[in-house]
């Protein structure tokens, strides 16, 4: 009886347990198509027999002087033709290559000098239709012959709008060319007629984009997929799974570039077939099909790199798949080659894990693979924005994986708690890497001393982000406090009838803006939030909201969460206002030197200055901080970390500054002799009321480089940059600023919270 | 072998799937628990009582335990009690009973994730409560972030646990024999003599389960907490299981191992506690 007795009461402490340890939660599987399998004709991974075969990315050289690629397709013949613009003159040509690219025959077109092209497409028998610039219902096409002389046809677009143009075009297998329209149709030539006509019923879909695979156009939607006949225009039946890849992933089917794609197709080599590529890779699927195969990783080749930008697909035979992209502005060919005897998967693998996505850490996932052909790096995002998975169900399920042993090699720490994570011991000493890269390229010494902690450093970050102010002198001097920049924005008010701060300022990015300039001095060396700062820093917000609190649009942070769009970390800083004059200042987050040059560019309008904000507390917004697991691949990892902080990732002028001294430096150099101004880069908007507002980029100057450097060097201690903390703050603090609760109770909600957070971890 | 023994055998033959599955599931587990609460988290070194002192002294750890505490020893009686009148008023209500019963036990079937709707409607501070003040020109509050939150969550673990307690009672007083009642009205019993000397005593072993039923439940109030107020709420409805929520999240799998054995303990001796006054009450009733 008493045995019994003990065994109920042993049952009940368990069944506590359980309930009190909570659930842990399955890692996040992924639909891929299966690797292995042999499509009819193309090859797939792992074809070879025995784990052997795969595909492998080469290069092709292109011309010296071919810049942009317009157009690019394999022919009837088997010939590859492409329309490049000549980088200098601007001129084009037509270059064909017989030998898969090994050489290429350049024909330039004649009769066209002087006039802009915007598309181009290359027919199956040689020739090529360019597409003019053109204002009214109508596109200008010039069709050139093998000898390179264009002739030039005028044919009418749909008139339902007053501007409408072309903004993509191609040929299907049998010379019939399509485009689609301003307004998302898509349209065929009659060349009898001398109109581009809507021959496809697409139901009122608004179709973003166009592919054509032989005979078959595959127009995406939001949606899905609809693919009609190019012949007879007839719609052809749904393919299940293709729709499928839209609703997986609904950045297949936006399409807001004005050049490429994010999903290209071309006829397979089988019948029916249709290859595809997207930044998950090489794709085949047979029309009517119950799989779509993968026959490439795009994480194993430069594909995968986080600023591609797909523009051209075309399958020479069943070995060679070619593919031209755009790689952060740069034209490239590609050439995949099946080769039968290489192993269809790197033996070694690493994971790599961050809660948002990155474009900068694929292009360092790509760079990495390229070095090191027999790792393979997984890359795993915690929130990727397309499911309802929260913060604290990522770092749970982050959590359960570490715990299992099955946890990441480099944990990209923005937005964790890094400081916990090293109280536990997961994190490793990495100042060896960092050490390194130091003595070979550089690092800035403020941000490596920042990062130090018990003489060690356990995260690194390899880009920054900076909090500034940008208005007349007087404004940008009142930016060395929160204090001085509340009052001068209110004094600024007293003498205006109209707005201060920039429209887009709501609450949220109010706070978050003044947050990151702010919170690194809030923590007192008891490990808890300094009240004080904590009630200046909501004084400051609430005075600056306050001040043109009833004409806010809505808050561009409640529209794009934490900051990162479409993996790139986007800034705050918006001077648009400021040109148009319904601002008297502009202030937020500076990302990097494309915004650092568009910024200086725009004071030919508003004659402005600028200067960091909040410069007695010099923080910076840290960006992609690496950290290596005590428990993962050490060595390996290191070795990623190393290339992520190294000068070729850092080479971005988007998505962050680099802390890579070396990359910093020629990032400055190149905003003294800018790419962006030897293309004549422009900005131009127009406001509510129609007035167009333009600038031309302009390269900085010396002094404005030194002074940016000089800025950059004096950096100390980084923004607090835990989402949990960040999250409390912006919470209660968006209550104060809407009125709907006193300083008093926000502070001391805040307090409560954050210091219960603290005390969790102490 | 004797029948007895066969019928020993026959019974522990149909206990045995759901013991293996208790054992998988639960007491390995647990002892693994038991283990984990004296190593460190990352690397696995002894920590010996380390981990213990760590978090009886974390302050998070001694709020949340204050909190549960508090809530337990409220809501518990408070239930106990309601339950309990309200099965003793159906008793005696033959023709209404089932509907009664029914319309009691409809919290029971709502999804927790319902009931946080209907309570972010009610309580928030654009809410119908609110509505309804300002209706009566009386000032609004911010339920779910001030003191208030812990009343909300009292009424929301009465309110979706009462009908089961009243179902539970229910059991156990129409169980008590008709003719019992009838002799003592017989001797002349009043209504407050009838129920301390009958129905009390007839009803122990059913509110021993009930007290039982009605702690466990009370920890799983946290759900509707945690999907209001998230991670951190309110300060007087952070509970344990808070605390063991973001331990996991933050990787404080020592804390949390340590913290699991402990609130097994008390809730252990609270049982055994509980059982032996059972126990003893059983013996005074049988002397």
């Amino acid at each position: 009886m008493k045995i019994t007795k003990w065994f109920c009461l042993l049952l009940v402490m368990a069944l506590i347990t359980a309930a009190a340890a909570g659930c842990s939660k399955g890692s996040k599987g992924k639909d891929t198509a299966s690797p292995g399998a042999q499509a009819d004709g193309l090859k797939s991974e792992g074809a070879g027999g025995k784990g052997k075969g795969r595909f492998l990315e080469n290069e092709i050289a292109l011309p010296d002087r071919a810049g942009r690629i317009l157009a690019f397709g394999k022919l009837l013949d088997g010939t590859l033709a492409a329309v490049a613009e000549d980088k200098g003159d601007k001129s084009y040509y037509v270059l064909k290559s017989s030998d898969q690219g090994k050489g290429w025959k350049e024909v330039p077109v004649q009769g066209i000098k002087g006039q802009r092209i915007s598309y181009a497409a290359v027919s199956p028998d040689g020739d090529a239709a360019l597409i003019h610039y053109a204002k009214g219902c109508r596109a200008d096409i010039s069709i050139v012959g093998a000898k390179g002389k264009a002739e030039t046809v005028t044919l009418r677009l749909p008139d339902k709008v007053e501007e409408n143009q072309v903004r993509q075009a191609a040929y299907d297998k049998k010379g019939n060319l399509f485009a689609m329209d301003m307004e998302g149709a898509v349209l065929k030539a009659d060349w009898k007629e001398g109109a581009f006509k809507e021959v496809f019923d697409t139901e009122g879909l608004q179709i973003n984009y166009f592919g054509i695979a032989g005979d078959v156009m595959l127009a995406v939607h939001d949606k899905g997929i609809r693919l009609f006949d190019t012949e007879k225009g007839n719609t052809l039946d749904s393919e299940a799974l293709l729709d499928d890849l839209i609703k997986e992933d609904k950045g297949l089917a936006s399409n807001d570039m004005d050049f490429g794609a994010p999903m290209l197709f071309a006829e397979g080599t089988d019948s029916g077939g249709i290859v595809l590529v997207n930044k998950n890779g090489i794709f085949h699927y047979n029309r009517g099909g119950s799989v779509i195969e993968q026959l490439a990783d795009a994480s194993l080749l430069s594909l995968g790199g986080g600023n591609i930008v797909f523009q051209n697909l075309a399958v020479l035979d069943k070995d060679n798949i070619f593919i031209v992209v755009n790689d952060s502005g740069e034209f490239k060919l590609f050439q995949y080659s099946y080769d039968s005897k290489a192993a269809s998967a790197p033996d070694k693998e690493i994971t790599v894990y961050a809660l948002d996505e990155s474009s900068l850490l694929r292009k360092a996932v790509t760079l990495f693979q390229k070095e090191h052909p027999d790792i393979y790096v997984k890359l795993e995002f915690g929130l990727t924005g397309d499911d309802s998975v929260t913060l604290e169900d990522a770092l749970s399920v982050l959590s359960t994986n570490i715990l299992a042993g099955k946890g990441p090699d480099v944990l990209i720490l923005d937005g964790m708690p890094a400081e916990s994570y090293i109280e536990k011991g997961i994190l490793a000493d990495i100042s060896d890497v960092i050490d390194e890269v130091d003595q070979k390229e550089g690092v800035l010494p403020g941000i490596k001393e920042g990062s130090r902690k018990d003489g060690k450093i356990y995260a690194f970050p390899a880009r920054f982000l900076l909090s500034v102010i940008e208005g007349d002198k007087d404004t940008v001097k009142s930016g060395e406090s929160l204090e001085g920049m509340a009052k001068r924005i209110t004094q600024l008010k007293k003498g205006s009838n109209g707005g201060v701060i920039p429209q887009d300022k709501g609450t949220m990015t109010l706070l978050r803006d003044l947050y990151y300039a702010d919170s690194a001095s809030w923590m007192t060396e008891g490990n808890s939030i300094d009240e004080k700062a904590l009630t200046d820093y909501l004084s400051c917000a609430k005075q600056i909201y306050d001040v043109d609190a009833n004409s806010k649009e809505q808050d561009y942070l409640n529209k794009t969460g934490d900051g990162t769009v479409d993996g790139i970390k986007a800034g705050t800083l918006n001077e648009t206002d400021l040109i148009e004059g319904s601002s008297k200042m502009a202030f937020g987050t500076l990302p990097d030197f494309w915004s650092l040059q568009n910024m200086i560019s725009s004071w030919q309008l508003t004659n402005a200055d600028y200067g960091l904000l909040n410069r007695e507390v010099h923080s910076y917004i840290p960006y992609l901080s690496a950290g290596v697991t005590e428990s993962g691949n050490k060595e390996t990892a290191k070795e990623f970390v190393k290339l992520l902080l190294g000068k070729k990732t850092g080479d971005s002028i988007t998505n962050g500054f680099p802390v890579n001294k070396t990359a910093f430096r020629l990032q400055c150099e190149e905003a003294v002799d800018s790419r962006l101004v030897k293309d004549d880069s422009s900005i131009m908007f127009s406001n509510e009321d129609g007035k167009d507002f333009s600038f031309n980029t302009v390269n900085l100057t010396k002094g404005q480089v030194g002074q940016f450097t000089a800025f950059a060097e004096s950096l100390k201690k980084p923004a607090m940059d835990n989402r949990s903390i960040l999250n409390i703050v912006l919470e209660q603090g968006d209550k104060y600023l809407l009125g709907e609760q006193n300083l008093g109770d926000t502070v001391d909600a805040i307090l409560k919270k954050v210091n219960l957070y603290l005390a969790e971890n102490s | 072998m004797t029948g007895r023994t066969k019928r020993n055998r026959a019974g522990w033959l149909f206990v045995l799937p759901s013991l293996t599955g208790v054992m998988v599931f639960y007491l390995i587990p647990f002892v693994d628990v038991c283990r984990r609460s004296f190593l460190q988290a990352v690397g696995g070194g002894f920590a010996g009582f380390g981990n213990y002192y760590q978090v009886l002294t974390n302050k998070a750890f001694r709020l949340a335990a204050g909190n549960t505490l508090r809530f337990v020893l409220i809501c518990l009686p408070l239930l106990l009690g309601m339950s309990l009148g309200i099965a003793l008023l159906l008793q005696g209500q033959k023709k209404y009973r089932e509907i009664f019963k029914s319309a009691y036990l409809a919290p029971l079937a709502i999804p927790a994730a319902s009931v946080v709707l209907l309570w972010q409607v009610l309580f928030d501070n654009q809410g119908l409560l609110n509505g309804l003040m300002h209706f009566f020109h009386k000032t609004g509050r911010d339920w779910m972030n001030e003191g208030t939150a812990f009343g909300v969550l009292v009424f929301s673990y009465i309110w979706k646990n009462l009908g089961y307690d009243v179902v539970l009672w229910l059991s156990g007083l129409l169980g008590i024999q008709e003719s019992i009642y009838e002799a003592a009205k017989v001797d002349g019993a009043g209504a407050v003599k009838t129920f301390f000397y009958i129905t009390l005593p007839n009803i122990r072993p059913v509110a021993f389960t009930i007290v039982i039923l009605s702690f466990l439940n009370s920890f799983k109030v946290f759900r509707e907490a945690y999907l209001v107020a998230g991670n951190y709420p309110q300060e007087s409805i952070y509970l344990l299981q808070h605390v063991f929520n973001n331990w996991f999240s933050e990787l404080s799998m020592d804390k949390m191992a340590a913290g699991s054995v402990l609130l097994c303990s008390v809730v252990a001796a609270f049982v055994l506690l509980l059982q032996r006054s059972w126990d003893r009450g059983d013996e005074d009733c049988n002397d």
